[in-house]
């Protein structure tokens, strides 16, 4: 009984022959990169950065050429996420717009959608946020209250969305709200719309602090926001359909177990230090770890690269991805001779002060561990 | 999977669940063998599968040896079967053609030295596997490797946790049928990490089996009027279980077929078999845990199936080295790079 599907896929030639390019330009672009940002992985916020990956081509890898993107394949995309990744690069402003709300208006959105849209994001000026969670909707998502309400030219939202990475500095988001009341079928008459965040009226975002001091969530509140009929993606009662969809990409890419590996990089500096070679074991296990990881996300891009629907290999490779992201600081925290903190003299305490703070979020966004075991249950035939 | 390799693993699968029974595994551990199964392994060609055409074989990859490594762990089938696959490989890469009856293969482990002096073969060998099985031992030497018969040497029985056989083998001048030096890029570590690979696929293919027969109970035991699946802290372990498993067979298929790569290209697949002997034996651990707590008393009784694999898996992850053992060697290759090296250096290894 073949539960998952984890066909093996060798990167092809020119997935490699972009991974060099992107190396030589990072190595030149990022020389002087502070370590302790760049452990802040794809949260790292740099709108400049995110401009010239524009420039370069780099952002909306895969879409089509009458939008201005490349037409190239997931292999290429996912080294090129790979190596940025790698680096540490501030790809935060652009992340969400290129992985999944992009490909959800490419997906489900109208020609004019794709054409008013995606240019701005493929330029990397035009950025997007998740309009999913609500104060009293997390893992619960059908639960969601925000509403639509159908009026002259359009709609007029009521509701709260909340834990909405970047919304106090994207242009849009794609909400998912009611337009029809909750019903027998927990996931009917739900519609996700494109939200102009630079329409003012009726909008409130409050940046939310997290743990580590930083801004990067907020919420977002609508008191009678008008949304034009034309900002929304697909038919109305489409919307769970759709976003089930979002989250497969939200899932699938290398930034599921990648989010800690600055940690590793530190780690190793730190244990080459050590003459009683106290943590070599540890680093093998977490290489041998890395290894699988890898060759299993590189097969969920292959069901991306062959239009198979990805969700399920994707949830089993977070669900694993974020408990070995998790484990890194435990496992630096064993070997560390001296304390942590973001002021600390060294890489490694600077590092490991950050990514133990930020780590307790890896298995919640995007879906929790109870939730993709969930999806993995499902999978297995037992719910 | 090509049609060749799914008409092997089809072949092999019928082959294993018509043959192997429960009363085979249970006779076995009684040292009573199923050799009439092992007959008809021989004669599919099976054991063969490495060797090259011109010396009897059927010129195969090591990825179509993966399929029936992962069919005698998911089986548990309690014969020499990857052990032969092994050892005709190595004699037929030191150009010595395999001969007739059960020929197993005993590793040279770290610390461990067999000499190959004067055409005399000196040395204890330890824990081989099947060891009084066989009719001929294909050791490795300082040299390269040895064809002895049985008879010339001394053996003393000795076995696993799952009451398979590990043997020890003390030779004492004794005159090998045939000796070869093996192809340069093979050494006595890589040809015991062979080993190691084999028992990785072995056990990827155990941990499949618990987690099948893990979903069947928790569907079929009915407890508060509700099957076990339905409880959510039950589904959460059963998720986690088939994460372990989905990492495992990969590692396990990426082991192999890199172990092609290294035949055609200028690569060491020792990496890649490494880092599944340590992912799939840290996942033995989860998944023989949880699988023992959903089947409850049940499965801790010998009339279970389950102990087969269980007991398997305990004793196969220590075998061919250590989860530890691997995990030190990965460490060491990698303490020799540059830290920022990491990850350009990983970025070049085969997926």
């Amino acid at each position: 009984m073949q539960y998952f599907n984890f066909d093996p896929y060798s990167l092809p030639p020119e997935a490699e022959t972009l991974r060099r390019e992107v190396r030589e330009y990072l190595n030149d672009e990022l020389a002087d990169y502070p370590a302790v940002l760049r452990s802040r992985s794809w949260a790292g916020l740099d709108p400049d950065f995110s401009r010239k990956m524009g420039e370069k081509g780099w952002i909306g890898l895969t879409w089509p050429k009458k939008y201005g993107g490349a037409e190239r394949t997931f292999f290429e995309r996912y080294a090129l996420l790979e190596e940025l990744l790698a680096y540490g690069a501030p790809v935060g402003s652009h992340w969400i717009a290129d992985r999944q709300s992009g490909p959800t208006i490419l997906r489900f959105g109208t020609e004019e959608q794709c054409n008013r849209i995606l240019p701005g994001i493929i330029k990397g000026e035009s950025f997007f946020c998740i309009g999913m969670s609500e104060p009293d909707s997390g893992s619960d998502l059908a639960s969601i209250r925000t509403k639509a309400d159908k009026v002259d030219g359009g709609y007029l939202l009521n509701g709260t969305k909340v834990w909405t990475t970047g919304a106090h500095h994207c242009d849009w988001m794609i909400a998912l709200v009611r337009t029809s009341p909750p019903s027998e079928n927990r996931h009917a008459g739900m519609s996700q719309f494109l939200i102009n965040l630079k329409q003012t009226k009726g909008l409130t975002i409050d940046p939310i602090k997290n743990l580590a001091g930083e801004k990067h969530f907020n919420m977002v509140v609508f008191e009678d926001f008008f949304v034009p009929e034309e900002d929304r993606i697909g038919a109305e009662g489409d919307g769970w359909q759709q976003v089930t969809a979002e989250l497969a990409f939200e899932r699938s890419g290398p930034e599921r177990y990648m989010s800690s590996i600055q940690l590793l990089i530190e780690l190793i500096r730190e244990a080459k230090l050590d003459p009683n070679n106290k943590a070599q074991e540890q680093i093998g296990r977490l290489i041998a770890h890395l290894a699988t990881l890898r060759r299993m996300s590189i097969s969920v891009a292959g069901k991306l690269e062959s239009h198979s629907n990805p969700a399920l290999e994707a949830s089993v490779v977070k669900d694993l991805g974020a408990i070995y992201e998790q484990d890194m600081p435990e496992i630096a925290h064993r070997f560390a001779r001296t304390e942590a903190s973001m002021t600390a003299a060294t890489d490694f305490e600077q590092v490991r002060a950050y990514i133990t703070q930020a780590a307790v979020s890896f298995s919640l966004r995007g879906g929790t561990r109870e939730i993709l075991r969930g999806i993995i249950a499902r999978g297995l035939g037992l719910r | 999977m090509n049609e060749l390799r799914q008409i092997m693993a089809d072949t092999v699968e019928k082959l294993f669940s018509d043959q192997v029974t429960k009363n085979s595994r249970e006779q076995a551990e009684v040292a009573i063998f199923p050799d009439e199964l092992l007959q008809a392994i021989t004669e599919n060609g099976l054991l063969h599968v490495l060797v090259p055409e011109n010396m009897g074989g059927v010129s195969g990859q090591f990825a179509d040896a993966e399929v029936i490594a992962r069919a005698v762990g998911r089986h548990a089938v309690p014969l020499p079967i990857v052990e032969q696959i092994l050892a005709n490989y190595l004699l037929a890469s030191a150009g010595i053609t395999p001969p007739e009856g059960i020929t197993v293969f005993a590793p040279v482990r770290d610390g461990e030295a067999i000499q190959l002096k004067d055409g005399k073969v000196t040395g204890t060998a330890t824990r081989i596997p099947w060891g009084r099985k066989a009719s001929h031992v294909a050791v490795i030497t300082d040299d390269g490797i040895a064809l002895v018969k049985a008879g010339d040497y001394t053996l003393t029985e000795n076995q696993n946790i799952a009451a398979e056989p590990r043997d020890t083998i003390d030779f004492e001048n004794a005159s090998p049928v045939e000796s070869g030096e093996l192809p340069a890029r093979m050494t006595a570590q890589s040809a015991f990490a062979l080993g190691a690979m084999m028992r990785s696929s072995q056990m990827a293919g155990a941990i499949e089996w618990i987690l099948e027969a893990s979903v069947q109970y928790a569907n079929d035991r009915v407890q508060f009027g509700r099957a076990l699946g339905k409880f959510q802290a039950i589904q959460q372990n059963m998720a986690e279980m088939a994460g372990h498993s989905a990492a495992s067979g990969a590692a396990a298929l990426g082991a192999f077929q890199a172990a092609d790569m290294a035949l055609n290209n200028d690569i060491n697949s020792t990496f890649e078999i490494a880092a599944a002997k340590t992912r799939i034996s840290e996942a033995a651990g989860v998944v023989t845990s949880h699988a023992h707590q959903i089947h409850g008393a049940i499965g801790f009784t010998y009339e279970h199936d389950l102990h087969f694999r269980t007991r398997r898996l305990w004793s196969w992850r220590d075998e061919f080295g250590s989860d530890s053992y691997w995990a030190d060697w990965i460490g060491g290759h990698v303490l020799e790079l540059e830290a920022d090296d990491l990850w350009p250096w990983l970025t070049t290894r085969p997926t």
